[in-house]
């Protein structure tokens, strides 16, 4: 019952309170929206492709990331920009809710709820139910933009469009595995980097564990390697739309351990946590 | 109900904030601290509310020891240092807020609360509106909220006019019971002496004094 007392009031003050950054995703997935609309309409005068596309052209065209970067002194690394703000976005959103509910009222609540572990799983379930929030608003914005600009309502995304802006290879699996690799990994992605955030921020300030989680996605986009976790939720490094990619599988193992292993160690460190005004550390 | 600090020091990066703490407090009483600005009130009041660990040394609540057995005292409130509450909600608002965590207390026990601190009249203004002696009241109230066993108040009477003043004595006096300790910081020693039934000294971070109010203020 504590538990479920802390989830509500953090859903109030966490969600409904920081409503403000749903403005975030809602411009991203416009700008994201809008720069394939204006590429799909040249395209279609120019009788490059049929249609118009579908959903689920939108949603790929933004969370697709990048292909693996080679290095090489005459072309420049692009950031995969729609990318890379699907989770900065989320990221600077979730940030210093956490610290900033450890003072002034933050030390009410918890000591009205009587228990570290309510309170720290409390932030665990806000963390979570934002991050679906968030990925709900891109759905939502999508549906509402593709849908009123000629796209088909469907998942399943158009051959001809998919070779130009994306892979083709994006159009020609099983939808269940398309949606997997563009929808479960990003979100599995995002959620790890959310709790790893919220558990970095513990130790040390929170706008250093922003600029420690930044600094892992660019570096994830610019190498391709298992050591970098951006890799594992960025489907055009990932078989088979990308051959020497990675496992979904192993992926979708690796991100459920690390947001396990977050909430795990979260706990521990908040467990220990002394908490402070800032004048008095 | 007992409270029992046992051999509490407490290092804050290379200063030693506590040192060597030893207290048993006993339901029934009201406890003054004082001592000057930086003698450790403060930090002691966060180790009894389970919100600072202890470098060394133990608190014990009834029986069960702090980050042991428990993580935060089952039952308590406490107001420490400037009260903060969310601006944008109303007095009444945020403690229903707070009452919601627990197991609720009903909008008349909230409203009677807000009216024994002096708030009525304030309870439908946003926190943010509020004068700083207002806050300090709503503090009190939140603290007090739901009867804790433990409540710690640090200045509750900071910024409150004389009137107020003998308002919040009375609410903190009421609320003496064998089953409740009270444990206030007051810079103010005549109050203090109107307010407490023992009063502790405190000197760079360890208990110089501790007995009846008479004794400890003269």
């Amino acid at each position: 019952m504590q538990f479920l007392r802390i989830i509500k009031h953090d859903l109030e003050e966490g969600i409904w309170e920081k409503r403000v950054y749903f403005l975030l995703p809602v411009l991203l997935s416009l700008f994201s929206c809008s720069g394939l609309h204006t590429q799909l309409v040249n395209l279609q005068k120019a009788e490059s492709i049929q249609s118009l596309g579908t959903i689920m052209d939108y949603w790929i065209y933004m969370v697709q990331g990048s292909a693996p970067f080679e290095f090489d002194l005459y072309e420049l690394f692009t950031v995969p920009t729609r990318w890379v703000g699907l989770f900065l976005f989320l990221l600077i959103s979730l940030n210093g809710y956490l610290n900033n509910d450890l003072k002034g009222w933050g030390i009410q609540v918890l000591t009205h709820s009587k228990s570290r572990l309510a309170w720290w799983l409390g932030k665990v379930a806000w963390c979570v139910l934002y991050t679906i929030v968030y990925f709900a608003i891109y759905f939502f914005i999508i549906f509402l933009f593709s849908f009123s600009n000629g796209a088909k309502i469907s998942l399943q995304p158009t051959a001809d469009i998919m070779q130009i802006l994306a892979r083709e290879d994006f159009a020609l699996y099983p939808i269940q595995q398309i949606l997997c690799i563009t929808i479960i990994q990003p979100f599995l992605l995002a959620l790890f980097f959310g709790l790893l955030q919220m558990a970095i921020g513990l130790y040390i300030k929170p706008i250093l564990s922003f600029v420690a989680l930044l600094t892992i996605l660019l570096a994830s986009a610019y190498w391709q390697t298992w050591l970098l976790p951006g890799n594992w939720g960025m489907p055009n490094r990932t078989i088979p739309i990308f051959d020497n990619g990675f496992l979904p599988s192993v992926c979708i193992a690796l991100l459920l351990s690390g947001i396990l292993i977050c909430i795990i160690t979260g706990y521990f460190i908040f467990k220990k946590k002394d908490i402070l005004e800032e004048t008095e550390t | 109900m007992e409270l029992e600090i046992k051999g509490l020091y407490k290092n804050i990066k290379q200063a030693e904030v506590l040192k060597g703490i030893n207290l048993t407090l006993q339901g029934g009483k009201i406890y003054g601290i004082q001592g000057k600005n930086g003698c450790g009130k403060t930090m002691l009041m966060r180790c009894i509310a389970g919100l600072v660990l202890p470098t060394k040394g133990t608190v014990t609540i009834n029986g069960k020891i702090l980050h042991k057995d428990i993580s935060v005292p089952e039952s308590i409130g406490i107001l420490i240092e400037n009260p903060s509450f969310l601006k944008e909600h109303t007095g009444f608002e945020n403690l229903k807020m707070l009452a919601s965590l627990q197991n609720g207390l009903s909008d008349e026990k909230i409203l009677e609360l807000l009216e024994s601190v002096g708030l009525s009249d304030a309870k439908n203004k946003k926190f943010g509106k509020y004068s700083l002696g207002m806050k300090q009241r709503l503090g009190v109230a939140a603290a007090i909220m739901g009867s804790p066993e433990i409540i710690l108040l640090d200045e509750p009477i900071n910024a409150i006019d004389g009137e107020g003043v003998e308002t919040i004595r009375k609410v903190i006096i009421g609320l003496k019971s064998e089953e409740r300790i009270i444990l206030v910081a007051c810079h103010d020693k005549e109050e203090m002496n109107l307010l407490a039934d023992e009063i502790i000294t405190m000197s760079e971070g360890q208990i110089q004094m501790e007995g009846s109010t008479e004794y400890a203020v003269s």
